[in-house]
């Protein structure tokens, strides 16, 4: 039966991309590739005639700088009416200290350095760069976290005699090695970029003093794109496929045949799916990369989000919508680790970080590929799982919102213990996903206000999600599903309920601990405490449970009350 | 006559403002514009995370890490000047201090084996691999080779380097932080073009979305059964594209101005993005009117978008390139933002005419 439907779907796609639209499509690739090559070719150029400055004795060669001919005097006027930006004089710069001329100030005095190295070298050659700088990095035992929050504290840690010799550890003797090696080689010549006159030495990875900075692959992350983006319109024709089906009915028919919504979702998907990993191949291919191991996990969770949202949405517009901001959210999740990876440890957590790193040769342990793609797969089955049991006409034709949708599929999943402590097991990943979103207030706040905002979050949307599936495991008689009227239920089942899903939610927390995914976020985890976060988790669940049947959102609001008590408590402790 | 005509053309009119609002109920029913307010609040976020992080790579300090620990430097060789400059703890040997950087007791090993005060001179600096403490290690360890480059090239009668002071108009001394250019730089010259581009593209999306579920559910026969014709349904679906379209340019021009970044030149700002947005619907309307159905429709529009958005970023000349330099009070003339603004009325103009003709055709045929 699976095969039969992908076959349909196939038919379908075969039916309906006639020759008019393969052309059309085709069109539409050539056209992207003539893009990406331009690009690719051109870099960007929007910066170009963004500054303009005055100068009666230099002209620079940066072409994001205009230049006007005024005397200083003429020059002071103009920067105070904001006619330009600064004024260049002999050995100085004036501006008129707003963000746009300290801008161009910054600008033209990295250009003015790069041209003045250019001269040294025309005029002393390579006897103006006396210093090359040979940099390597090295991994070495994690860092505690509470190093960067109690430096004191890390200073009075114990140190096991035993455990680091003072002899060279054997294991890191290869790397020693390499550094030794590389000495031996001598440089040959620089090079000069003259469209951009950066002087760069030719052989190896050596770097001037100047141009000395922070590891990022920010410059890679384009690279990573090109294994996102084309999986991507494959997702959103199968995402139209799946709601056209519904809007026009023709679901309703195959869910008559023999067969269960897992099938249907899967057979559906599964053309989809096999030609991303088609796709994937033979990028894998051309760039001399396994993109497949490292990129098929979130392709696979973004196929089942996409199925899920397709199958609950009540419109085109609003899956379109909730598709394009979760998809987003996704994308900065793959996206934001590997900006700044090589600076922090959690880069690893993308699997795209991996990506990067594997292509420039780096060996990838199996401990960090668990990390970073085991909280796709857990949430792609989930997902899938919940978009089968989202085929049922009643859920189908619903015009409930999204999360009503939720509870009623999860109501309709949720029917024994079970399954109960597996699904919140399983919430762990999407609470996580969440969560990860909170490192925004770090940057958006002060620290110490950034921290309480970040504990009560991080508490709510843990809370959040129980409750729902609590509210969820609540077996209603009544049809009105308004969660104000939670219908009557034995009290006992209840709590028995909002334990059990505590319970779970505390394994799968304990869970990430064992296979070391916050070891190095030590104190936002509270790894090393069990007993206490367990009873916080039951506390809560229980708090929840007892309001629940007056207010969802008063019964929310509470238990998150109480796990932020805890957390400030926890933490304040800590520091 | 006249008055018959004024009545035709009133009657028109609120045809077209009664599909607008009917599809403007059922967005405000789903919820749909919190969805996209939700994604352009995430954007500038996501934007200032970037900016911010960015700048950390360059300045730690900028989010107060309270690292208060000194950098811990092991120094490796015969270099009396480079260890005069760098401080650090003198090691004999690479391998006792490979062995203490291992253990943690150092943050970085510098080596030099023989010190040239006239020739050039290799130093191997090896660095902690994805620590927190690496970005201030190398922050602290650029400086001294700097300085260090400079006191060789001082020996050797090569200029040192080449400084600027920087003024106010008061002429008071005034410091830039380091690479302030490519945060400032980031948020016009990328962030704000992207957040044009997108509202345009979002707003155009919708028109495709809102016109392919008429034709799916089939609700576009039942509505031209009543008094109202292709053209004031077509208008109508215009109406909310455009009317979602100013919403949201308002909205992320008032996200930037209330985080506090200024955009210059507002009225031609929101003139180009209704543009950019005129001509992104144009595209819109043509795709749905040759593909009706919302599949093949959002799918080539999709990709053509991409593409599009991809290109702006080649020239000043291009629209992203025109809007950093109108946003930033930059070189620009008004006579391109005039261009802008009649390629967009002409597509515009076509498409509706060419649009206009497919709809009509395909209505035209049994349900």
């Amino acid at each position: 039966m699976l095969l039969k439907i992908s076959l349909l779907e196939i038919k379908k796609i075969e039916k309906k991309y006639g020759r008019k639209t393969s052309t059309a499509i085709l069109l539409a690739i050539v056209f992207i590739i003539f893009s990406a090559v331009v690009s690719a070719k051109y870099g960007i150029n929007s910066d170009k005639f963004i500054y303009k400055i005055s100068s009666e004795y230099y002209i620079v060669n940066d072409p994001a700088f205009i230049y006007y001919d005024y005397n200083f005097g003429d020059s002071l006027k103009m920067i105070k009416y904001e006619e330009i930006d600064l004024y260049l004089g002999r050995t100085y710069i004036v501006t008129d200290g707003d963000s746009k001329s300290m801008s161009s100030a910054d600008r033209l005095i990295n250009t003015i350095k790069k041209q003045f190295e250019y001269e040294l070298y025309l005029k002393y050659g390579e006897k103006a760069f006396p210093v090359l700088l040979n940099i390597h990095y090295l991994r070495r035992e994690k860092q505690n976290i509470t190093q960067i929050f109690s430096p004191l504290d890390a200073e009075k840690e114990h140190i096991d005699k035993n455990e680091y010799s003072k002899e060279f550890p054997k294991d890191k003797e290869s790397s020693l090695n390499v550094i030794k090696e590389t000495r031996k080689e001598d440089i040959k010549s620089f090079t000069i970029l003259k469209e951009t006159i950066n002087i760069k030495p030719t052989t190896q990875e050596f770097e001037l003093p100047s141009t000395f900075s922070p590891p990022s692959l920010l410059s890679k992350i384009l690279y990573g794109f090109i294994f996102i983006i084309p999986p991507y319109f494959l997702m959103q024709v199968f995402a139209s496929s799946l709601m056209e089906d519904r809007i026009s009915r023709r679901i309703e028919v195959i869910i008559a045949s023999p067969t269960n919504g897992h099938k249907i979702i899967l057979g559906k998907m599964l053309p989809y799916i096999i030609a991303s990993i088609i796709f994937l191949i033979i990028t894998s291919i051309i760039f001399s990369v396994n993109s497949l191991i490292y990129i098929l996990p979130p392709i696979l969770f973004l196929f089942s989000l996409h199925a899920y949202i397709s199958s609950t949405a009540r419109s085109y517009k609003e899956m379109t919508f909730l598709l394009v901001v979760l998809n987003l959210m996704v994308i900065s999740f793959l996206f934001l680790p590997t900006i700044f990876s090589g600076s922090i440890p959690f880069s690893k957590l993308s699997p795209v970080t991996l990506l990067l790193y594997s292509s420039e040769g780096e060996k990838i342990s199996f401990y960090d590929y668990l990390l970073s793609t085991a909280h796709f797969l857990v949430m792609s089955v989930f997902l899938f799982y919940l978009s089968g049991r989202a085929m049922n006409i009643e859920i189908l034709n619903s015009n409930d919102n999204l999360l009503l949708k939720t509870c009623n599929i999860l109501r309709k999943t949720l029917k024994n213990k079970v399954n109960l402590l597996l699904a919140s097991v399983t919430l762990i990943p999407f609470v996580f996903f969440i969560e990860f979103f909170l490192i925004f207030m770090l940057f958006i706040f002060p620290l110490s206000i950034a921290l309480i905002v970040v504990l009560a979050l991080a508490a709510f949307i843990e809370e959040f999600a129980k409750g729902m599936l609590i509210f969820s495991s609540i077996k209603t008689n009544n049809e009105n599903n308004d969660e104000n009227n939670v219908a009557r239920e034995k009290v006992g089942y209840l709590y028995i309920n909002a334990i059990i899903v505590g319970f779970g939610f505390f394994v799968g927390e304990k869970l990430l601990t064992f296979i070391g995914i916050l070891k190095d976020y030590y104190m936002l985890a509270l790894s090393n405490l069990l007993i206490l976060p367990l009873l916080l988790h039951i506390a809560s669940c229980i708090v929840f449970a007892y309001f629940c049947r007056r207010n969802f959102i008063l019964a929310v609001f509470l238990a998150s009350t109480l796990h932020f008590t805890y957390n400030y408590m926890i933490v304040g402790w800590y520091l | 006559m006249k008055i018959m005509r004024t009545t035709k053309i009133a009657n028109i009119i609120k045809s077209i403002l009664i599909i607008a609002l009917k599809d403007m109920k059922s967005l405000i029913r789903e919820k749909t514009i919190f969805s996209i307010i939700f994604m352009l609040l995430f954007i500038t976020s996501f934007a200032t995370v970037l900016t911010i992080g960015i700048l950390l790579l360059y300045n730690p300090e900028i989010i107060n890490f309270k690292d208060n620990r000194d950098i811990k430097v092991a120094f490796v060789g015969n270099a009396p000047l480079l260890e005069k400059i760098v401080g650090g703890i003198k090691y004999s040997s690479i391998d006792d201090a490979m062995a203490d950087f291992y253990d943690g007791k150092v943050d970085a090993v510098v080596w030099l084996p023989e010190e040239n005060l006239k020739e050039r001179n290799v130093i191997d600096v090896i660095l902690p691999k994805d620590e927190t403490t690496t970005v201030k290690t190398i922050l602290y360890l650029k400086e001294k080779f700097i300085q260090y480059e400079k006191t060789l090239r001082r020996l050797n009668g090569i200029p040192p380097e080449i400084s600027f002071s920087i003024y106010n108009l008061d002429f008071k001394r005034i410091h830039v932080p380091e690479n302030f250019s490519s945060v400032y730089e980031f948020i016009y010259v990328v962030l704000i073009p992207l957040l044009v581009l997108t509202v345009a593209i979002i707003s155009a999306g919708l028109f495709i979305d809102i016109t392919s579920e008429e034709y799916e559910r089939k609700t576009a026969y039942v509505l031209l059964s009543t008094p109202v014709n292709v053209v004031s349904i077509l208008l109508g679906k215009i109406v909310v594209s455009l009317s979602i379209l100013v919403f949201l340019t308002v909205f992320w021009i008032l996200i930037l101005i209330f985080n506090g970044i200024s955009i210059k030149n507002l009225y031609l700002v929101f003139l180009l993005s209704l543009s950019l947005g005129i001509f992104f619907l144009s595209i819109s309307m043509v795709v749905a009117s040759i593909f009706p159905d919302r599949n093949r429709s959002q799918l080539l529009f999709s990709m053509i978008s991409v593409a599009l958005v991809t290109l702006s970023y080649i020239s000043p000349k291009m629209p992203s390139g025109l809007i950093t330099r109108v946003c930033i009070n930059g070189y620009f003339s008004f006579y391109e933002v005039l261009g802008y603004i009649t390629f967009a009325t002409l597509t515009f103009i076509s498409s509706y005419i060419f649009s206009k003709k497919s709809f009509e055709n395909f209505l035209r045929k049994p349900c």
